[in-house]
């Protein structure tokens, strides 16, 4: 991995390369001409899937999306992260892009990130000489922006050992090779008090939480929720969308996922 | 019903294995020696002269050897229609939408092809462009074609029988519209072509295409070449659906350049440029006002429609004809009015696509019907089979049903689907819909006019006996068009599917005016009938006359020649063939002289053995202008009932199951008819609930790939129950008719009605996205 830094650090106009799914695109279309490619696949760092206690996972950031869909212990114990990744592309695309690359991308519909914010998941990124750990929520800054700067690497995620039960819910035209109008995710702890999470995903720069609608939720109060959630989203039109229609199913999908979790 | 032995059966495909396996050539995987890369430069601007265009920089660019614009053409106007050629090979002074093509690179590789194309330096005048095809119909709209006044390429005005009387037998009358989007093809293979032009003159191009044939001529036309020394060669091909159907530009280009060069030059699209060339489905505006009697009898039809068609006519002319004349079927409708015109905008050129010009307004009109139903509290399966002709009849504007399972197919799927039951008995959200539909089967008249044959097939025998070679020009683009040909000449010639090889799409061969207006089947069928009956007469002949006996005794069945009087007596024969082989491997083993032994007799004794066939379609249609459109020998009709569960909340619609009833008179294969049904649905599918081309405002595509250009995915499909009608048409080899086309019709409706049927909300515009339906339903205090 310092190797890899150290490259990236020292060669002007070179990128971090994961799965290429997102890269190879651009450089075809014109609009990136990276002058160097550093492969981050075999970067024994990033790779692995371990357990933290009874509920924690670690996850390198080079695994892929066919691994977040099939990986035993990653379906067991966040198996919203797995519905999540299984909605994304196709099985071709799925097993080349990877989990770092959905995240480091920062499009705001990307469907890996609700998942992992509903579950209070932090970010460790190697930034300048150290790692640094945030919590997800802090790392989107906008499209395509994160606090990393040119050099840095994200290096794995680590959901907490607290057991949550989630869903994801992808609003989309077709049943595959789509990209999310609405995300929408909801999670709750098992054990204990509610303390539910909720963000939406395509609705606003980055992926957002709603602090105001998470504490209707835990007073049983879930239609205020759900409204409290279109409120707090800020969509844009587009090819996929109208910011209208995507404000319009905020409410309804955040009921749909509350009867799912509760 | 006569017993087949291949036909009507389930062969596997001739080219199933090369399809598979990969092993088959498509335009792109081929390449020759010293070939270069055409790549060509199009214009970003929707609407502009062009004040000059240097390439004196590209020319300098190590690897391009040749650049062409508009100075190297003949200046020559090319275009589908022979009235309406209004396209250059290169802009000359103007062009018209973005994607409009001003020059070409050939060098020697793509690559290099494509950065020279950066280095041209056009120089444009902006002019204020029209996208909206009601704002280009205003007096003071840009004008796009000098020749084309308020941007109209065509208009039709039709009135059959007497709608105003008929106005006033009417109980109900209700006016509705529709409006629907651009389309693209989304053919898998983008195009390719590759040319190479010889010293002696002559010119061969591979290409993807539909049409060698017209292709052909146009290059010929528009190069200034003999059409003798034009050859256009179609290898393997990933689907036309319509837009392959006329001659590219880029297949114009790449000659030019080839001969420009001297070298073979081949340029592959990639596919944004498929959806900038476009050529697919126009976008149509249609307003239908129906009148009925209370019990149910249609009375008038008027019909106002409006089609944008991008920036040329194209096969425009005739979309709109269609969208007119084919609402003359299925129904018993005596009296309609229509009023189309076809216009120009500066978007990406549309052209023809499966259900040509018919699909749109075969929509509302089935929509209509159910909306009336709804208002006579009739169920909507029993409107339509109370109004649905039968075979012999004859159509308001002129067509002849010769053999029409109209009311079978509609019977079919109402049981099939257990209509009754769902309609009645269903859920919150939960929907069901049915529509009818009605297609040619084969267009009447080329595009240019001509009593040329429509198609003609060249069997041969195989010289060393045991095999026939079917020659043709017919295009199978992926519809099976091949195997067809090998079924029915195995079938006539009594022989194994696998004797028989077929080498078609090549203008070479024979003369074949493509796969369009799902003609492939009826005509070149029925051409290569004729062929396969020629050489069996010839071979029977031959033994007839060596054997002594009767040539109307012999038959060939199960590749033995048999005789309805006994045994022959084939002794000397099988000598003399035997005497022939020595040191073969295998001995026949048949008491009767086998299919081997007779072919190979008959060409010792008379050369060569050659049948041919051809199709000329009987003089059709009535004699007001425009008949020719919508005429055809025969027509296929179709029904469907779709069945989906819409969620009320967000819009989103699952489209639970489509079952589907075609007539197609007679199923050569049946695997390949179902197919063409399936097909068909997905392609309606996505026409009703996704695709849609996106333009902004300066007149770009933004949606041109495959990711944004949303069809239905294998994960969106639902179960397809495909039911075959069988009614027999006296004009098609062995009753066969179409399936390519037809089966498209009754989808969108079918769909659409399903959905009102689940929400109660109506949706005017296409594609029937969750966002519209949310909106209506919200409009609706849903």
């Amino acid at each position: 991995m310092l190797e890899a830094v150290s490259v990236l650090q020292s060669t002007p106009g070179a990128i971090p390369y994961a799965g290429g799914t997102d890269i190879l695109v651009r450089m075809k279309q014109g609009i990136i001409a990276p002058q160097m490619l550093v492969d981050l696949k075999k970067v024994p760092e990033m790779q692995d899937v371990t357990p933290i206690g009874d509920y924690g996972i670690k996850i390198g950031a080079m695994t892929t999306l066919s691994e977040l869909v099939e990986n035993e212990l990653i379906r067991q114990r966040s198996p919203a992260l797995s519905q999540a990744a299984a909605t994304m592309a196709c099985e071709q695309v799925r097993n080349r892009g990877t989990l770092g690359g959905n995240l480091a991308n920062a499009s705001p519909s990307a469907d890996t990130a609700p998942a992992l914010i509903v579950l209070d998941t932090e970010i460790e990124y190697f930034s300048g000489e150290a790692m640094k750990k945030i919590p997800i929520a802090d790392f989107f800054t906008g499209p395509g922006e994160t606090v990393m700067k040119p050099g840095d690497l994200l290096v794995s995620i680590t959901i907490p050992d607290i057991a949550r039960k989630a869903h994801y819910i992808k609003q989309t035209l077709r049943e595959a090779m789509d990209i999310a109008a609405v995300g929408v995710c909801l999670s709750m702890k098992i054990h204990g008090e509610l303390s539910s999470r909720l963000v939406l995903g395509a609705v606003a720069p980055t992926p957002i939480r709603v602090p105001a609608a998470e504490a209707l939720i835990d007073k049983g109060k879930i239609d205020e929720a759900a409204e409290e959630a279109a409120r707090a989203a800020a969509p844009i039109d587009d090819v996929r969308s109208s910011a209208e229609y995507r404000r319009a199913v905020i409410a309804p999908l955040v009921k749909k996922a509350y009867q799912i979790v509760f | 019903m006569k017993e087949y032995k291949i036909l009507n059966t389930r062969a596997p495909r001739v080219d199933a294995f090369d399809k598979v396996t990969g092993r088959a050539k498509y335009t792109d995987d081929l390449s020759m020696p010293g070939m270069l890369y055409g790549a060509i430069l199009h214009s970003p601007q929707a609407h502009a002269n062009i004040i000059s265009i240097d390439i004196s920089e590209a020319e300098k660019l190590p690897g391009v050897i040749g650049i062409v614009t508009s100075e190297d053409t003949l200046g020559i106007a090319y275009g589908v229609s022979p009235a309406r050629y209004d396209e250059q090979i290169l802009a000359q002074d103007k062009v018209r939408y973005v994607g409009d093509e001003i020059a070409a690179v050939a060098a020697t590789t793509p690559e290099i092809a494509r950065k020279a194309l950066d280095l041209i330096k056009v120089e444009f005048e902006e002019l204020p462009t029209v996208l909206d095809m009601h704002k280009a119909r205003d007096e003071d709209a840009p004008q796009l074609h000098e020749r084309y006044r308020r941007n109209t390429v065509q208009e039709v005005h039709w009135d059959f029988g007497d709608v105003e009387a008929a106005k006033k037998e009417a109980d109900i009358v209700r006016t509705d519209t529709l409006t629907s989007k651009m389309q693209d093809g989304a053919f898998i293979e983008p195009q390719s072509a590759l040319a190479s032009f010889d010293d002696r003159g002559y010119l061969t191009m591979y290409s993807s295409t539909q049409a060698p044939h017209y292709v052909q001529r146009t290059i010929g036309m528009a190069l200034g070449l003999p059409l003798h020394k034009v050859r256009v060669v179609k290898p393997a091909v990933g689907g036309g659906f319509g837009p392959k159907a006329s001659c590219s530009t880029m297949e114009l280009i790449t000659c030019l350049l080839a001969m420009k060069t001297g070298k073979p030059v081949k340029t592959t699209f990639d596919r944004e440029q498929v959806f900038l060339h476009s050529r697919a489905r126009h976008q149509f505006y249609h307003k239908m006002t129906t009148g009925v009697k209370k019990d149910g009898t249609i009375c008038f039809l008027e019909h106002e429609c409006a089609l944008d068609g991008g920036a040329y006519c194209s096969f425009g002319i005739a979309t709109v004809y269609y969208a007119g004349s084919l609402l003359g079927g299925p129904y018993r409708l005596e009296n309609m009015k229509y009023d189309g015109c076809r216009v120009v905008t500066n978007k990406p050129v549309c052209g023809a696509q499966r259900g040509h010009g018919a699909v749109i307004a075969r929509a509302l009109f089935e929509i209509q019907l159910d909306r009336i139903a709804e208002e006579l509290e009739m169920d909507p399966v029993e409107l339509r089979l109370k109004n649905v002709r039968e075979a012999g009849e004859t159509t308001c504007n002129e067509l002849y049903l010769s053999s029409f399972g109209m009311k079978e197919a509609l019977e079919a799927v109402r049981d099939s689907a257990l209509w009754k039951k769902k309609r009645t008995d269903k859920p919150a959200g939960k929907g069901i819909g049915a529509a009818c539909g009605f297609f040619v089967s084969g267009a009447g008249y080329p595009i240019y006019y001509s009593r040329t044959p429509h198609c003609t097939v060249i069997t041969k025998l195989s010289e060393v006996g045991g095999g026939v070679i079917v020659k043709s020009g017919a295009a199978d683009i992926g519809q099976g068009s091949d195997t067809m040909l090998a079924m029915i000449t195995a079938e006539v010639l009594g022989i194994k599917l696998s004797d028989v090889k077929v080498q078609s799409g090549d203008s070479d061969l024979a003369v074949d005016l493509g796969a369009y207006s799902s003609r492939t089947t009826l005509m070149t069928g029925t051409a290569a009938k004729e062929a396969a009956e020629s050489v069996k007469k010839q071979i029977l002949e031959v033994i007839a006359e060596k054997t002594g006996a009767n040539v109307e005794d012999l038959d060939i069945v199960d590749g033995e020649v048999i005789s309805s009087k006994g045994e022959l007596d084939i002794d000397d024969l099988r000598t003399e063939y035997r005497k022939e082989h020595r040191g073969f491997r295998g001995t026949v083993k048949s008491g009767n002289l086998t299919f081997h032994e007779a072919s190979r007799i008959a060409f010792l004794e008379k050369g060569s053995i050659v049948g041919t066939g051809k199709y000329s379609p009987p003089k059709l249609g009535g004699s007001f202008k425009g008949a020719a459109v919508g005429t055809s020998p025969a027509f296929g009709c179709s029904a469907q009932v779709a069945e989906v569960t819409v969620d009320l909340e967000t819009g989103q619609v699952t489209v639970d199951k489509i079952t589907g009833a075609h007539d197609c008179g007679f199923a050569i294969n049946r695997t390949q008819v179902e197919g063409q049904m399936e097909g068909s649905m997905m392609m309606g599918m996505g026409e009703a609930l996704m695709e849609e081309i996106i333009y902004d405002k300066c007149g770009r595509v933004i949606n041109s790939n495959l990711a944004e250009y949303k069809m239905p995915t294998s994960l969106d499909m639902p179960p397809l129950e495909a039911i075959i009608v069988e009614s027999h048409e006296p004009h098609g080899p062995f009753g066969a008719k179409e399936v390519g086309e037809g089966a498209i019709m009754p989808t969108i409706p079918a769909i659409l009605n399903a959905i009102y049927d689940a929400t109660g909300v109506r949706i005017d515009e296409l594609p029937v996205t969750p966002e519209r339906i949310r909106m209506a339903l919200k409009k609706a205090g849903k």
